[in-house]
């Protein structure tokens, strides 16, 4: 794929990030993020309360890429086979089976999102994770391939009754986990309220631009996308030593408030989650119209990218949210670059 | 010899003008004056160096004043039937207060005696004459008498004991000079001496370089001024110059987190400018791999840069003229 073709993808991704941005408003953040997760080819977890926009968000994301977009609600009595197929009794008085979410798509899947991941059992999770590592899945006796799935989910943080926490492998096959919380601005606030287009989603939602570019090709797009950002010898090292103070906070004089350091972290971040951070730096430079990553693309996906990944200490565990986002800052701010 | 003689006999002429005899002058009318003097306690006993003060408040009825020019002159002997007495007027201050019917002087006079006996002798501070006037009749001029006060002075040593290695006593110590005031001088003068060495410590070590005191601009610009202009000199003092801004501000700078650095040290708002170019150059160098740049003259920025960051370090403000813009793009 020649520069040029770069040029207009870039110009593509601005568009659908634009798009986003007009059906879900004061989320441009996470839009980017998203927007760079999708180009960087990797699964993304959503974290937010109840009720803030989040399948709206994806649904628009869905509609603008194209693709098939399928859904699913994670609950206590979810089962792996209730993603592959239904079984059902037809009219004729026969027992049928249709494809599951999972197969509905075929190939085009290109959305599927889970929403409240942690209400379904560890059976489910282990069956994503397969999808999203290998996206292959074996049934009825044959091979399925999902060469253009994202995996979108969300985790309700609030709720811990019938909840199972994702283990740490899982939320480390997720590119990113994105905050979404609706930002306290009384003008924003009012608009949600009585603005009446906020109030039908579906309709909100069509307000999207359909289909903008062949999903198809956004593999390809990524992989010119990864060969073609550079990433120089210091940026190198920063990046090295980022992942250093992830594993030992401490060799960099990384300081939390009434946490004890030494103690926080069982487990850094994993040269997978580095190797996503780096891709999801190298989308970044190139949505800003760059051809080198700089410090400010990792800084721009720092948090997204690694505080998921991190295993903190069970006493520490409970704080999560608010330890990794200090940590990752408190990084950031010791790790020098060059 | 004429002209001598001549000269002399018109001094003398000048010096007996200028004895005035106080009984020219008629004594004023004690209805115009009130007199008050404060004697001292001590009447006996004064030996030579003493002071007596003595303090006289006067009133005078008006149309009356004081000839203030009659008052007695400090250094002036005092002397009896012509013969000096050994005691000297030292010193003399008033106080004039005048109101609508009286003019009152409050005079403080300080005599020093100057004289010595084998015995106790009586002494005395001879009268002294002070002149009125009315200044309705000018011509008229009247005097008023201080009394004389009357003292006695006594010897230093016992009579008969004149010379002082024989009385040697145990009891008395050698006559030393009182070390109290040289003592206090050297206190104050070390008390000083103490603050003025911390106060320069403090301006050196707060405003300037002095070893361990983080001041790490200082160092880089003398480790960096002489060199010369090669890319790895570049780069290294690039290098030099973000950990520098690092220990400035206790954490990593970069170009969103300036404001920290700015809250941190005032002077380096001032050249903000130079800092943008600065990591402009460095995301250049380090980030983008771009070579297009002149290395003489970057080298030059940069040691220009570095020297308003160590004046900066030291609080000083970089005057915006001096600011030179990097031509690099």
């Amino acid at each position: 794929m020649s520069d040029q073709n770069l040029a207009e993808w870039r110009k593509l991704a601005l568009t659908l990030e634009g798009e986003v941005n007009k059906v879900i408003v004061g989320q441009e953040s996470p839009i980017k993020l998203i927007t760079t997760s999708i180009f960087a080819r990797g699964h993304v977890l959503l974290e937010g309360d109840v009720g803030v926009g989040k399948t709206t968000l994806l649904k628009a994301f869905a509609r603008s890429i194209g693709g098939g977009y399928e859904r699913i609600e994670g609950t206590i009595d979810l089962m792996p086979n209730d993603l592959i197929y239904h079984t059902y009794l037809g009219e004729d008085g026969k027992p049928h089976v249709s494809n599951g979410p999972i197969l509905k798509s075929g190939e085009d899947l290109s959305i599927f999102f889970f929403n409240e991941i942690n209400r379904a059992r560890p059976q489910v999770h282990s069956l994503l994770l397969r999808i999203m590592a290998e996206k292959t899945l074996s049934a009825f006796n044959s091979e399925y391939k999902f060469p253009h799935l994202i995996v979108f989910a969300d985790r309700n943080q609030v709720e811990k009754e019938e909840t199972f926490e994702i283990p740490s492998a899982a939320r480390d096959r997720f590119m990113m986990e994105i905050p979404i919380v609706i930002p306290e601005i009384d003008e924003l606030m009012t608009s949600l309220v009585f603005d009446t287009k906020f109030h039908d989603a579906d309709k909100l939602i069509e307000e999207a631009k359909p289909e903008l570019f062949k999903f198809d090709k956004l593999n390809e797009v990524s992989e010119n996308i990864q060969k073609n950002i550079d990433a120089t010898e210091a940026l190198k090292t920063y990046s090295l030593n980022l992942w250093k103070a992830t594993k030992n906070p401490s060799l960099y004089d990384v300081k939390i408030s009434g946490i004890d350091v030494e103690r926080l972290i069982i487990s850094g971040a994993s040269p997978r989650g580095i190797s996503m951070m780096m891709k999801c730096a190298r989308v970044n430079a190139w949505m800003d119209n760059r051809s080198s990553v700089l410090p400010e693309d990792i800084h721009a996906v720092f948090h997204e990218t690694i505080a998921h990944r991190l295993v903190f200490n069970p006493v520490y565990e409970l704080r999560r949210t608010e330890i990794a986002k200090e940590l990752t800052k408190e990084i950031i701010n010791k790790v020098s670059a060059p | 010899m004429h002209k001598l003689f001549g000269f002399l006999i018109f001094l003398l002429t000048i010096s007996l003008n200028a004895y005035e005899d106080p009984n020219k002058f008629k004594d004023i009318d004690p209805k115009f004056i009130e007199l008050n003097i404060v004697e001292p306690n001590q009447r006996v006993g004064y030996t030579v160096g003493d002071i007596i003060n003595r303090q006289i408040t006067i009133s005078i009825k008006k149309p009356y004043q004081l000839i203030e020019e009659s008052l007695p002159i400090v250094g002036y002997e005092k002397r009896y039937r012509g013969k000096l007495l050994g005691m000297t007027l030292r010193d003399i201050q008033y106080i004039k207060k005048n109101t609508k019917d009286l003019i009152t002087y409050k005079i403080f006079l300080k005599y020093q005696i100057f004289t010595n006996n084998v015995v106790a002798k009586p002494a005395f501070i001879t009268a002294d004459y002070y002149r009125l006037i009315n200044p309705i009749e000018p011509d008229n001029v009247v005097k008023f008498r201080i009394p004389e006060l009357t003292i006695a002075t006594s010897p230093i040593a016992i009579f008969g004991a004149v010379k002082v290695e024989d009385d040697m006593s145990a009891f008395r110590g050698p006559l030393t000079i009182d070390k109290m005031p040289s003592n206090q001088k050297i206190r104050y003068g070390a008390v000083g001496f103490v603050i003025s060495i911390l106060t320069l410590f403090y301006i050196y070590s707060r405003y300037t370089w002095l070893p361990k005191q983080n001041k790490v601009f200082s160092s880089v610009y003398r480790k960096y001024k002489n060199k010369n202009a090669t890319k790895k000199e570049i780069e290294l003092l690039i290098s030099e110059l973000h950990h520098g801004f690092n220990l400035t501000i206790n954490q990593a700078l970069f170009t969103n987190n300036k404001e920290r650095l700015f809250k941190k040290n005032k002077s380096f708002n001032y050249i903000e400018a130079e800092i943008n170019d600065f990591f402009k150059l460095s995301k250049a160098i380090n980030f983008e791999r771009k070579n297009n740049f002149n290395l003489a003259e970057t080298y030059a920025w940069l040691i220009s840069f570095t020297l308003h960051c160590r004046m900066c370090e030291r609080g000083l403000i970089i005057d915006s003229g001096d600011i030179k813009k990097l031509g690099f793009k």
